[in-house]
Order: structure tokens, then C-alpha cells, then sequence
């Protein structure tokens, strides 16, 4: 079937301003907008750029804006998409060219929270123990694929990108609440920062944006908590 | 061209290479080059867990897991290696439990393990619980955990950089020169120590668990130097390929109890395996399910069967398999809970690749002389390991053991020769050349026609099964293929993040690595783990037992040499599952 | 890209502060409704307020409230000029400035109303 995709199109190194490209794809039952999108690049515009890698949900490259909502263009099927199917960089982040956006300060604000494990000494010839209890604390905050699409959904962030964003958060969060792990006081100073946990302001876009059904403002809200209770 | 300087650079960010980096980056300067960013390596994508005998469930030892991986390998692997890999796996998984890595549990607090195919124990008895897991995202907890733990150890990460060229004179590597793909610019980057990282290459194949970015950079490039590919014609079909696109449904979906039935609603592993059913490895299970295809007797007539875990019950697949749960919803519609799974095998890993020794220094001549300074490990490397046919979890257990072991190796190296020393002797022109070449690529074809096509003469020719006829055609076509690239025109004339220029540099190393798997397979005249050759009957020790080295001469011919396998504790014996 | 932490502390305090003022505010405003518009009988006058603003205890409440007002919706708006516009450590000074004197007017403001009553 015939479906038409109006793509965001931009390279620094021509004079043209960001544009739009329509492109009528004939797109076959079950395809992904990952699929159309090689289908594009591959039979039609060899000069249209983005990322892909793994194409089934795991590697988080390939998120974009697509009809408005942020989305894993690898799991995102066509058919459940009407009319014109509008695809653009993912919001708030610097677009380096066509669909590919700057990533850096993303992962740099990742590695501020200390995302490793703080522990005093480890038994040297077996595992530390941990309950499935407390394992189970872990669940929701360490399958994060680091996508990006929750920090690039947040107004708090588009407003000021030195917010660490959710994704940092839930991060410390993985970390924070990991039985083995001794290093809140370490983070505490980044958390505790002007640009950290206080700039949340529990707006839940990071929820409906998580491809992953991930919630980052849940990990935020525990984190204060812990937070205040630490200092008062 | 920009020049840096480091200790060690790591080309590969996946669970080998961030391994290695973590490692050499307690004591030297480390610098990782990735053509992606790290956590998007495919290691990320293991789903079913990590072997070790910790017998944490059920009873194990280390030799059971020797025996299994021996028999598993079909006696192609060095044993050497085996037993290093088997025995190391214990204190590794206990570090990377240290380092973090959020592990499943027992009810007591140990590290949860489960059955998976090929393990059994008491020596090929009993199916024994020794994959180590976190739910079946193993994986992806452990790369996640790795590149922290990289970046806690100040690693330098140099993230969307392709590695175009080694720079390799007289028997040593100096460094490696990768393309910025952000700013289209070339940079030399000097080092004391190169680890190759790249992965594998069941890209090359249509319909494969592979991600985009598995197009086995690493081994054309090592090719190029004189330096032999290892056992290229060994590469593993996973039975339980997502139907149709191939995506992975994870063997733990069988090591956790899942069945296998054709459209008569036979569990037909009997016939192919009458002890260990579903648990048989995976070269046997995709043998079965093909046969089963082949004969009429896949769901409907079409080319898929079902896989069954609807007996498990929705609370365990939700708690052990969420990730496969979620796969099959997304991808094909099916709610695994209340339905059957289809599935098909689908090209997984590469056994073969740039033979290394123990320490995982690259051998010049594939047998014992090291090229200095130059390492590689994970699926892009041939210690062997996993000869004719790998077990499954024995893979991220071998990334990270090598990793482990060549990062303290280079380390050791640095520490040795001391800093390296920015050269000029090398020259680096013909690289900006080169690329210059492809960027002014003109022509009618399209790479990905002339990709799309290789993608499906794989498929087709080198598949489960091969035969004469069909390798013989294959390698016509690849002949074919390669002449065809010369014409290829690039569409995309911008420097800054030309994707379309990384997929031609790619398909020139898919290229050139299939070259060498289809001759390697046509070469090779028996029937031996995952290279099955229906015009031979069954395994030929007498003349086939060894690896096989493909070098490539200067004119570009391919001249092919053997090495024997070595053997330190099991010869070849009759494999039956 | 490094993160910036930013100057000074992020606001736990302040933080706190706001939902403190936030949950007290509730039944300080119904408590104010009910007094008002129920609890007064028949019409409200100046006069039957005035007499009872004029008592002590009813003073202190009052300012109490009015702290309670000016701290909350303050830090409100402050916090909105924080995310969005005060990038700039001047412009941050000058609109922290012109928040404070703003709070502090309608404070005093509030103060010459509240104290002058006499019973």
C-alpha cells in the first residue's frame, strides 16, 4: 500500500534552510517506520540520514519525533498511523543533520550521576548477595535503553538543557536504589544541584514518551524523597 | 588529518571491547572508537544469560561446562582455549556481579541461573541450570554496566568514528585511522595497543538476528594486511528466528520450558534428538526445523514452525521472559501467553574469525607469530572457542573473558614499551585517498541492490544446508558482486554525517569477508557443526579435522592453509544429543 | 558534553518549603472561607471583620497567612523564571531582585493593613 512520509530534511553544508521532503513509499504489510525509512533511503534518497541499528527495541538508536510523538521508529508499525505520516528529530536536542540529532550532552549528563555501582569491598571469591525482594527493586529502572526520547519530551529541559533530564535521573535512580550500592551521599551534590531534581516539575511526558514503559518521573519523586530524608 | 595519541585504543564499544577498555584503564590511557555509540552495541541484544558453572540450582563444575562446550563445538574448538574460557567463566561472572550487573536471584541471593541448550550435566546427562541471568535482558544489564564501569575508569570515548584503516608496518600495529562520521574528517589515532572489537557479520545474511551495525568491519581489514581469516565457513542459524523478519526470540524461551511443534502438531525434536529434545544445540535444532520446512511440515506449509510457551503459564513468562513477550507482542502481533510463537532459523553468530592466541594477540600467520600491538576479541575473533558450532550463552561469556584477558594483556604491553610515540613514517595518503575514492564514487548501482542481492545469494547458497552446486554459485556471484561495487554512485555528497558513504565502506567488507566464507564452505567437504554439506555424509575427521586460515595475496586471490585443532583432553567421539 | 551543576544548592529547601506552605495553605484557605462566609452570622460587615481582625490572636493568623501566600506564590513564579528565561547569571540577579522587593512590598503592604486595627 501507498503511504506518504513528510520527512524533516537539513544539512549544515548547503544553504538551504530545514525543510520538509515528501516521500510516497510503497509500504508492505507489518513494516516499521524504520523499514520505510531504509525503504527511502535505500530506493529512493541515498542522502537521507538517521541511526538504526539493532531494529528490534534494545539499542535506542533510532528515536524520533514521528506524528508528534516521540517514538522508536524500529517499533513503531505503519499501519497504525493515518493519513500523512510525519517524521522529525527528536524535540530539544540539536539536529546535526536530517533525523540525526546531538547526543552528547545527554551522555554527559548520564555519566554525572555517577551511573556505577559505589560498594565498599566485595566478597572476593563469591557474589554479594541481594534477596529477589531487592532485586526486584531494580525492576522499571535498569531497562533503559537510553534512547533519549524522555529528556527530548521534557519542557523542563527544552526551557534549560542543563537540566540533567529524566533519563539521567532515572539513571541515578538504578543506582540509588540498588541494595549493593553505598554512593548516594556521592551523588548527592549533582542530584541536590541546580540543574538537578529540583527542576522536575512532574509534567509526566517522560512517561507517555518511554518506549519502554519506563517511569522517570516515579524515580524522580523517590529520589527527592530519599533526598530530603538524607538531609533533614 | 587530526593525530591523538593514547596507550590503548579499542575499536568496538560491545561487551568484548568495553571489557578490555575497563581493564587496560586502571593502569593506561584508553580510548574506545565506536562507529555507534557504545550502548547501542549489539551485545546489548543477548537476551538468555551468561554460562558459568557456579552451580548456584543444580549441581555443576567447571569440566561438565569443558565437555559441553568441546561437544558443542563439534571438536573444532582449541581445547586450550576451552578449558580457559569454562574456567575463567566463574571468577568473571563473580566480578561483574561486583561490578554491578543487576543478576536475577535465588531465593537465597545468589546469581539465578537457568537451563539452556547444550549444557548438561555429569558429562552430557541431565540438563543443568548454568546460564546466569538478569530476566532475559542478560545482555543488555551487562553492557550497560560495562560502559559505566568504562566510564568510572576515565575512558576516552570517541563515539560515530568508523575505523577506515590499521596502521600496520613490519609486524607492527601502530594505530588505527577512523572517519569522523560527524564531520566527515579522517584522524589518525597512534597507539601502543589496537583491540579489534567489531563484532560479527550475519549482516551478510537476509534474514538474520543481526543488528545494521554487524557487518564485521574488523576482519576485512586485518585481511588486507596478510593476515588470515580463521573457520569462516562456520556460522550459526539461532532456531528461533522471529517469523518473518528474524529478530531473536531467546533460547531461554526453550531452557525455561518451551516446545517446538510442526503443523501436525508434533514436538518433531524427537526425531533429531530423542534425549535432549529442544535442548539439543543449536546447529541440530535449525538442522531439524529446516528439514521439517523443507518436507512440508512447517504451520500451514509455510516456511516457519511454532514455538510453544503457552504451558509456562503467563506469571513465569512475564517474570523470566519479558523481553520476549514484548518482542513477539511489538513484532508480530502474538500474545506468547495464549498463543504459539512462529519462528524460523535465522542467521545468528560467527564462530570464525581474526585467530588470536590465548592473550588475544592477532597471529600474523594464524598460527603462532603475534602482529605487535595488535589484539582482538569477542564474536570478531577465532581463539576458537566455539569451533564448528557455539553454545548458547557461551558467547557474551567469551566476550567477556577474552576482553578481560586482552585488556590486562595490553596493559601489561604498555606498561612494557611505555608510550607510543606519534610517527610520520607510516604513510596515511592513500587512506585520505581512498576515502576521497568513495566519496566520488559515480555510477549507476546501488549499494543497496548490489547489498540486497549478496543478502539473498547467502541466504539461498550458504544457508543450513550447502552443497557444491550451490557454494560454486555463490562464489560466482560474489565475483559478480565485487565487479558490480566499482559502478556503485553515492547520492549523498555531504560530509557531515553521510550515512550513505558508511553503508558503501561496510558492504565493501561484507564483500570481501563473503568471499571467504563461501570459499572457506566450498572448501571444506564434510558435514561438521553449522556448516552441513549435503553432498557429504557426516563428519570427516581423517581429512577435516583442523581450522581452516584463508589468507588473501597480494593479487586479491585467496590462498587457503590448515591448522590442526588442539586437542588436550577429549578427541573426537560420535555427537549424539 | 560535561554536565554544568549550576551555582549553589538546587533547592531542597525551597522545595520543601513549597509543599510545606502548599499543604498548610488548604485548610488555612477554607478555614478563611468557612470563617468568612459561614461562620459569620447573617451579612458580613466591615465592622463585624474589623472587630475581629483586631484581636491578637487573629493578627498573628492573618500574617501567618499572608507569609504563607507571598512565600508560595513567589517561589511559584520564581521557579517558572528559573526554568525558562533566567539563564543569564545578570538577568538572574535582576528578576531574583525585583521577586524579593516585590515579595517584600506586599508583605509590609500587608503588615500596615493587618496592624492599625484596634479593637
Amino acid at each position: 500500500m501507498e503511504r506518504q512520509f513528510k520527512v524533516f530534511r537539513y544539512d549544515p553544508e548547503s544553504s538551504k534552510k530545514p525543510y520538509f521532503q515528501t516521500y510516497t513509499v510503497d509500504v508492505q504489510k507489518s513494516w516499521t517506520i524504520l523499514d520505510a525509512l531504509n525503504a527511502i533511503k535505500w530506493e529512493q534518497d541515498g542522502s537521507l540520514s538517521y541511526r538504526r541499528s539493532c531494529r528490534h527495541g534494545i539499542c535506542g538508536s533510532c528515536a524520533m519525533k514521528i506524528n508528534g510523538k516521540n517514538e522508536l521508529a524500529c517499533e513503531l508499525q505503519v499501519f497504525t498511523l493515518k493519513g500523512v505520516i510525519k517524521v522529525e528529530p527528536l524535540p530539544g536536542f540539536e539536529v546535526l543533520r536530517d533525523l540525526v540529532t546531538d547526543m552528547d550532552r545527554f551522555f554527559g549528563h548520564i555519566e554525572a550521576v555517577k551511573p556505577w555501582l559505589i560498594a565498599g569491598l566485595s566478597p572476593t571469591d563469591k557474589e554479594r548477595l541481594q534477596s529477589p525482594e531487592d532485586r526486584k527493586k531494580l525492576d522499571g529502572l535498569y531497562e533503559c535503553i537510553l534512547c533519549g526520547a524522555c529528556t527530548s519530551s521534557c519542557p523542563s529541559y527544552w526551557s534549560n538543557d542543563d537540566f540533567l533530564g529524566p533519563a539521567a535521573l532515572l539513571k541515578a535512580a538504578r543506582y540509588c536504589f540498588d541494595t549493593r550500592d553505598e554512593g548516594f551521599h556521592e551523588r548527592m551534590d549533582v542530584l541536590n544541584s541546580r540543574n538537578g531534581l529540583w527542576r522536575c516539575h512532574t509534567i509526566f511526558n517522560c512517561v507517555e514518551a518511554c518506549p519502554k514503559d519506563l517511569n522517570p518521573t516515579e524515580a524522580i519523586v523517590r529520589l527527592r524523597a530519599r533526598l530530603a530524608a538524607e538531609k533533614i | 588529518m587530526e593525530h591523538h595519541r593514547h596507550d590503548v585504543v579499542v575499536v568496538g564499544a560491545g561487551i568484548a571491547g568495553l571489557y578490555a577498555a575497563m581493564k587496560a584503564g586502571e593502569s593506561a590511557d584508553v580510548a574506545v572508537l565506536s562507529k555507534i555509540y557504545p550502548t547501542r552495541s549489539h551485545s546489548g541484544a543477548a537476551q538468555g544469560g551468561c554460562a558459568a558453572a557456579l552451580g548456584n540450582e543444580t549441581e555443576d563444575n567447571w569440566e561438565w561446562h569443558f565437555y559441553d562446550t568441546v561437544r558443542g563445538s563439534d571438536y573444532l574448538g582449541d581445547q586450550d582455549a576451552q578449558e580457559l574460557l569454562v574456567k575463567e567463566a566463574i571468577p568473571v561472572m563473580y566480578e561483574m556481579e561486583h561490578l554491578g550487573v543487576p543478576f536475577s536471584r535465588t531465593p537465597d541471593g545468589k546469581i539465578a541461573q537457568r537451563k539452556f541448550g547444550g549444557h548438561f550435566g555429569q558429562f552430557g546427562k541431565a540438563p543443568v541450570q548454568r546460564s546466569c541471568y538478569a530476566a532475559d535482558r542478560t545482555g543488555h544489564a551487562q553492557l550497560h554496566c560495562l560502559y559505566e564501569q568504562s566510564l568510572k575508569c576515565g575512558v576516552r570515548f570517541y563515539n560515530e568514528f568508523l575505523v577506515v584503516s590499521l596502521m600496520i608496518e613490519d609486524g607492527v600495529c601502530h594505530g588505527v585511522i577512523a572517519l569522523e562520521i560527524r564531520t566527515g574528517m579522517l584522524h589518525a589515532f597512534w597507539a601502543r595497543a589496537v583491540m579489534l572489537a567489531t563484532g560479527g557479520y550475519a549482516r551478510a545474511w537476509k534474514v538474520t538476528s543481526n543488528a545494521h551495525a554487524n557487518t564485521g568491519d574488523g576482519l576485512s581489514l586485518v585481511l588486507g594486511h596478510g593476515i588470515p581469516l580463521e573457520d569462516m565457513e562456520f556460522v550459526q542459524f539461532h532456531p528461533t528466528g522471529l517469523y518473518p523478519i528474524g529478530i531473536l526470540v531467546s533460547e531461554a524461551a526453550r531452557g525455561e520450558g518451551g516446545y517446538i511443534f510442526n503443523k501436525d502438531g508434533e514436538r518433531f525434536m524427537k526425531k533429531y534428538a530423542e534425549a535432549k529434545m529442544e535442548l539439543a544445540p543449536r546447529d541440530v535444532v535449525s538442522r531439524a526445523e529446516t528439514t521439517e520446512i523443507n518436507e512440508g511440515r512447517g504451520i500451514d506449509g509455510a516456511d516457519y514452525i511454532h514455538l510453544d510457551l503457552t504451558h509456562l503459564g503467563a506469571d513465569k513468562i512475564l517474570e523470566r521472559l519479558p523481553q520476549v513477550h514484548e518482542l513477539v507482542f511489538k513484532f508480530a502481533g502474538v500474545d506468547c501467553i495464549k498463543e504459539p510463537i512462529p519462528i524460523r532459523p535465522t542467521a545468528h553468530y560467527s564462530m570464525g574469525g581474526i585467530p588470536t592466541d590465548l592473550d588475544t594477540r592477532v597471529l600474523l600467520d594464524g598460527r603462532e607469530t603475534p602482529v605487535e600491538g595488535l589484539y582482538a576479541s569477542g564474536e570478531c575473533a577465532c581463539v576458537s572457542n566455539h569451533g564448528a558450532n557455539r553454545l548458547g550463552t557461551n558467547s557474551t561469556l567469551e566476550a567477556a573473558v577474552f576482553g578481560r584477558r586482552g585488556g590486562m594483556a595490553m596493559a601489561e604491553f604498555v606498561k612494557e614499551k611505555g608510550p607510543v610515540v606519534v610517527g610520520t613514517a607510516i604513510p596515511t595518503q592513500h587512506v585520505e585517498d581512498e576515502v576521497a575514492h568513495y566519496r566520488a564514487h559515480e555510477g549507476k548501482e546501488r549499494a543497496s541492490v548490489v547489498r540486497g542481492e549478496l543478502q539473498d545469494a547467502m541466504q539461498n547458497l550458504c544457508g543450513v544446508f550447502r552443497d557444491e552446486e550451490k557454494l560454486s554459485k555463490l562464489v560466482a556471484k560474489i565475483a559478480d558482486l565485487q565487479e558490480r561495487f566499482e559502478h556503485v554512485g553515492l547520492q549523498d555528497k555531504s560530509k557531515v554525517f553521510n550515512t550513505e558513504l558508511n553503508e558503501l565502506v561496510e558492504l565493501k567488507h561484507m564483500l570481501d569477508f563473503c568471499e571467504v566464507i563461501a570459499k572457506s564452505a566450498l572448501a571444506r567437504q564434510e558435514c561438521r557443526g553449522a556448516h552441513w554439506r549435503t553432498d557429504f555424509s557426516g563428519r570427516d575427521d581423517e581429512k577435516w579435522h583442523k581450522h581452516t586460515l584463508a589468507f588473501k595475496e597480494k593479487d586479491g586471490s585467496l590462498r587457503f592453509e590448515y591448522k590442526p585443532v588442539v586437542i588436550t583432553k577429549y578427541p573426537p567421539e560420535a555427537r549424539k544429543y | 558534553m560535561k554536565f554544568d551543576r549550576g551555582h549553589g544548592s538546587g533547592g531542597l529547601n525551597w522545595w520543601l518549603m513549597q509543599r510545606v506552605t502548599g499543604i498548610l495553605l488548604l485548610p488555612a484557605f477554607l478555614a478563611h472561607y468557612i470563617v468568612t462566609h459561614i461562620g459569620t452570622e447573617h451579612f458580613v460587615t466591615y465592622e463585624k471583620v474589623a472587630e475581629r481582625v483586631a484581636t491578637p490572636t487573629w493578627k498573628f493568623v492573618n500574617i501567618f497567612f499572608l507569609s504563607l501566600v507571598i512565600l508560595h506564590g513567589l517561589y511559584g513564579v520564581w521557579s517558572v523564571l528559573l526554568d525558562g528565561w533566567a539563564r543569564k547569571p545578570v538577568l538572574r540577579i535582576t528578576l531574583y531582585s525585583i521577586v524579593v522587593t516585590v515579595g517584600l512590598a506586599l508583605f509590609v503592604l500587608g503588615l500596615v493593613t493587618i496592624l492599625p486595627f484596634k479593637a
